[in-house]
């Protein structure tokens, strides 16, 4: 069992759990007792859940140091937005604040601009805010099952999350500074440090058009709250449409380059094969790889999970969520003969290009006399990028987005 | 909703000062005494706890203070349990490891080899064949 034992020695945080989130059991130390085996294709398979965590309800506990938290797959059937305290929790490095005060904390915004500026919360909150539904996905989403297995946070589907994004415009705060001409990029780093002096610190940059389409943002709520401390309390940078890996949580520092990042975590990590669907052979080298960038459509079926009953002779009750990356859901759409012929799903409320959107499917008949039914869901997204049948591989085991199969028995 | 030492330290005296409410002498002038002492205290606790915000523009951001949780798990025993435990804890809890697939001794050596280099983790060269040869001989979850 990972991490089975968390130690603990914290009444504080059970005290606060007790007083502060009914919702939250007291005395969680180490799990809620109901472990999960994730549907990966070969061991260890088996997690515990754990309710252990500030300002998280269950969660399937894939690391406890730094924390690494899945979202249990049953919550995304309860609708599109994620509640925050079921969001995924990914961090690379264990020197994660614990406390941030409000009224101290400094955002600081340098290199090569005019006016180098250290913003208080209060500095942000005054600027212009603006709203945006968006899915946030790891990179790494769905790595546990890829084959051949690959190293790395072996989660199911679950470190994904959408939620309602609160905050200012990342140009305005760049406007504010003055952007210097011959600037090229802008890099993000958070609160979090590595544990030994020498080592990369978490940073990442985007290009300083990216930077400044008046999109990506610095957001201060989540579904109506102030962000949770292991989601990036107090600001996190959202960047929709594209991973999870360049959304910086506890973002504090926003630095303008007049030349490409060299970094780690974008010369060295976070690479995909410069190749159509990024996808290359198992052992296969000598490729070029570009930083990942913009994710890819997928949908997936919620509610019925594999090997569940249907009536026989009557529609299978098939619904489910998509996301299209990074444009909107054009369309969800359903096969259940292997993919020969597909139908139409009916699609949900639209709650914007990066959102995700629910999708319901009643053409799916049981068969009358009993047996199998297998149905196959496939999103096209507004740019008509379709989710391919065959699951590319590469060897981060990144932006998995093949079709997704649901088996049900009809009796 | 996020939760405060501020609003810790508050809701300790509430619960304080209802006990000494529920508790307290039955008569009249008893109840009201007790309501007193009980208003008084939870205007001073909400002074004193007062959580530092920030608000502008109609938002208030609170302060959050918390204790994240550790692992004390330690890597299963076997030849050069040692080695590992004394090296691959500080970075990560044992979860990280345990949690991988079956890797070959190659992909094993890769590993520790990326985590000397690109990450620094201090391991001896002699440690860090002993935890390969430990990480050779594991089998994850069985
Ligand atoms: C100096 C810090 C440090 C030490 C010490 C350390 N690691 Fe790591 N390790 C990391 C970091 C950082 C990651 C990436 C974490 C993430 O992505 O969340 C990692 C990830 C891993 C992974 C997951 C696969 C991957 O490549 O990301 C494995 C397996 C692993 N470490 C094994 C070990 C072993 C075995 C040791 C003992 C020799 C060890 N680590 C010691 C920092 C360290």
């Amino acid at each position: 069992m990972p991490d089975a034992d968390i130690a603990t020695g914290t009444t504080r945080r059970r005290v606060l759990q007790g007083l502060g989130a009914g919702a939250l059991t007291l005395g969680a130390g180490r799990a809620l007792g109901a472990d999960v085996r994730l549907p990966l294709p070969s061991d260890p398979r088996d997690r515990p859940m754990t309710g252990a965590f500030p300002q998280k309800g269950s969660m399937i506990l894939q690391r406890t140091r730094p924390p690494l938290l899945e979202t249990p797959f049953e919550v995304f059937d309860q609708g599109v937005f994620t509640p925050n305290d079921r969001f995924f929790v990914r961090w690379h490095w264990a020197v994660i604040p614990e406390s941030v005060d409000a009224a101290a904390f400094r955002l600081a915004v340098r290199g090569n601009v005019e006016r180098p500026l250290s913003l208080s919360l209060e500095d942000v909150l005054n600027l212009p805010s603006v709203e945006l539904a968006a899915v946030n996905q790891c990179s790494g989403n769905s790595r546990g099952l890829f084959e051949p297995r690959i190293a790395g946070g072996q989660w199911d589907n679950g470190a994904m999350g959408n939620a309602k994004w609160v905050g200012v415009r990342l140009k305005d705060v760049l406007d504010r500074a003055g952007v210097k001409a011959g600037s090229v990029a802008v890099r993000f780093n958070g609160l979090d440090e590595p544990v030994v002096p020498d080592a990369p610190d978490f940073m990442k940059s985007l290009d300083l058009d990216h930077a400044r389409d008046g999109e990506v943002m610095i957001a201060y709520r989540m579904n109506g709250e102030q962000l949770p401390l292991l989601n990036g309390f107090p600001l996190r940078l959202i960047v929709p449409g594209w991973y999870s890996t360049y959304w910086v949580k506890m973002l504090s520092d926003i630095e303008v380059l007049d030349k490409p990042d060299e970094s780690f975590w974008m010369k060295t990590a976070y690479r995909i094969p410069d190749t159509p669907h990024a996808s290359v052979r198992p052992g296969e080298t000598g490729f070029p790889t570009v930083p990942i960038n913009r994710m890819v459509p997928r949908s997936w079926f919620t509610g019925l999970a594999n090997g569940a009953k249907v009536k026989a002779g009557a529609s299978a009750p098939l619904r489910g969520i998509a996301l299209g990356g990074d444009r909107g859901v054009k369309a969800v759409d359903v096969s259940t003969d292997g993919g020969a012929t597909w139908a139409a799903a009916k699609l949900g409320a639209d709650e914007g290009t990066y959102s995700f959107r629910r999708w319901t499917f009643d053409g799916a008949a049981a068969p009358a006399a009993g047996g199998k039914l297998e149905a196959l869901v496939r999103c096209t997204n507004a740019d008509d990028v379709v989710q391919p049948i065959l699951q590319p591989w590469n060897p981060g085991g990144f932006m998995r987005n093949g079709v997704e199969t649901l088996d049900l028995t009809a009796a | 909703m996020q939760i405060s030492f501020g609003t810790v330290a508050f809701g300790v005296v509430v619960a304080a000062a209802l006990t000494l409410a529920i508790v307290g002498s039955p008569d009249e002038r008893g109840r009201r005494q007790v309501a007193e002492t009980r208003a008084a205290a939870v205007a001073a606790a909400a002074e004193a706890a007062a959580p530092k915000t920030a608000s502008a523009d109609g938002v208030t951001l609170t302060s959050v203070s918390f204790t994240l949780p550790t692992s004390d798990r330690e890597y299963p025993a076997g030849p050069h349990a040692d080695a590992i435990n004394g090296n691959c804890l500080s970075c990560h809890s044992a979860g990280m490891v345990l949690t991988q697939p079956e890797l070959s001794r190659a992909e094993w050596q890769g590993e520790v080899n990326k985590m000397v280099k690109v990450y620094k983790a201090p391991v001896s060269p002699e440690d860090a064949a002993a935890v390969v040869e430990y990480l050779a001989q594991l089998k994850p979850g069985r």
